[in-house]
């Protein structure tokens, strides 16, 4: 037993990590840990904050054009995609319990039934995407048929989009044809610059979103490998704990979301 | 002994970890349900909305997050974030609400 190095006991017949650091004690480094991941935690809320600030003011402006909008979002897709990221933060904090008391490979487990419903997520979404970037496509050529056609084939729609003028009928037309979906079906072309904001901010707030979820993935994965070695012990399982944290956080921002871009219709 | 083998088995929390798991999917199901009705404004079915949401995000932050076991200090500045957070989106639309009332005036 006294062969272990400093930072190293034994559990189970394995050296394990014992939880201290740096010459600290193992209690205070895991209080440390989470208080560290707790501040971090509230910078990203803040970073989303910024992201709902937009949306506030996007729809103080102009909030019919955003319920207009949010009509075309799929409700199921969106409740569907809740339900799993609920059910994969419940199996996180099922597996840290599992940890706890040493059973690293109940945790495996159920972490990965996690990064297989964030991957289901994933995979949702990316329907979402390519389902909405079709639809967009569609909605260019129901307005601007001729347009559209020439200005595909000439591929400089994206060139014309940000420097208009007003005496260009083309240049103008090209300017009110991406991302239009909210004017179909309505006559009013007169403002689409705020009917676009809600795409524009449903495809940044949910591509930001997904961005943390292949993060909270990786790091999942992470911990699977390290409890793969079995190196968690009811006396050290501060990444399992930390990493779950930041994939409920993930789950949190989704509350928010989904009722704000698929429900507001 | 070096280290403690004095590791008592953690109370188990199983049983909350659980009840918060079926509350949160049943007020999702609230929540979709009750976007389909009309309370009168869309500034009442949207706050209505975000209520619920909080409701959520509490149990998820409390029970998955552990909060309601979590040390002082932890909590502290947890909640410090919230704050944070109404100050900038608050005081944001504050500012644009008011020069967009002033542009309306000028027109």
């Amino acid at each position: 037993m006294s062969s272990n190095q400093a930072g190293y006991t034994t559990f189970e017949g394995r050296t394990v990590r014992d939880g201290s650091l740096w010459g600290n004690p193992a209690p205070l480094v895991y209080s440390m840990s989470r208080f560290g991941m707790w501040l971090f935690l509230a910078t990203e809320i803040l970073l989303f904050a910024i992201l709902f600030t937009a949306y506030a003011i996007a729809y103080y402006r102009d909030g019919a054009a955003f319920h207009a909008s949010a009509k075309e979002l799929s409700v199921a897709f969106g409740a569907a995609n809740t339900i799993i990221l609920l059910f994969s933060s419940f199996t996180v904090a099922w597996g840290i319990e599992a940890v706890k008391r040493g059973n690293n490979r109940l945790m495996m487990i159920l972490f990965g039934i996690t990064v297989v419903c964030g991957i289901a997520f994933l995979v949702n979404k990316k329907f979402e995407y390519s389902h909405k970037v079709h639809e967009v496509e569609l909605a260019k050529e129901a307005i601007a048929p001729e347009l559209y056609q020439v200005l595909k084939s000439e591929n400089k729609c994206f060139e014309a989009f940000d420097k208009h003028h007003g005496e260009d009928l083309a240049l103008e037309k090209c300017k009110v044809v991406p991302f239009n979906l909210a004017n179909i079906g309505s006559k009013d072309k007169s403002k689409p610059a705020f009917a676009s904001m809600f795409f524009f901010l449903y495809f940044i707030m949910t591509g930001i979103h997904g961005l943390h979820i292949i993060i909270g993935l990786s790091l999942l994965i992470w911990v699977m490998y390290k409890g793969f070695k079995g190196e968690f012990h009811p006396g050290w399982y501060t990444p399992v704990e930390v990493s779950g944290l930041y994939w409920h956080l993930v789950d949190l921002i989704w509350i928010y979301l989904f009722p704000l871009l698929y429900l507001v219709a | 002994m070096s280290h403690s083998d004095t590791h008592a088995a953690p109370h188990s929390h199983m049983k909350e970890l659980t009840l918060t798991f079926v509350a949160l999917i049943i007020l999702t199901i609230v929540t979709v349900k009750i976007a389909k009705v009309d309370f009168g404004s869309v500034a009442i079915n949207i706050s209505i909305a975000m209520f619920i949401a909080s409701i959520k995000g509490l149990l998820v932050a409390l029970y998955f997050m552990h909060l309601k076991w979590e040390e002082k200090l932890i909590i502290g500045f947890a909640a410090l974030s919230i704050p944070f957070l109404v100050l900038m989106i608050g005081t944001m639309v504050w500012d644009v609400a008011e020069k967009t009332g002033e542009l309306i005036y000028a027109k």
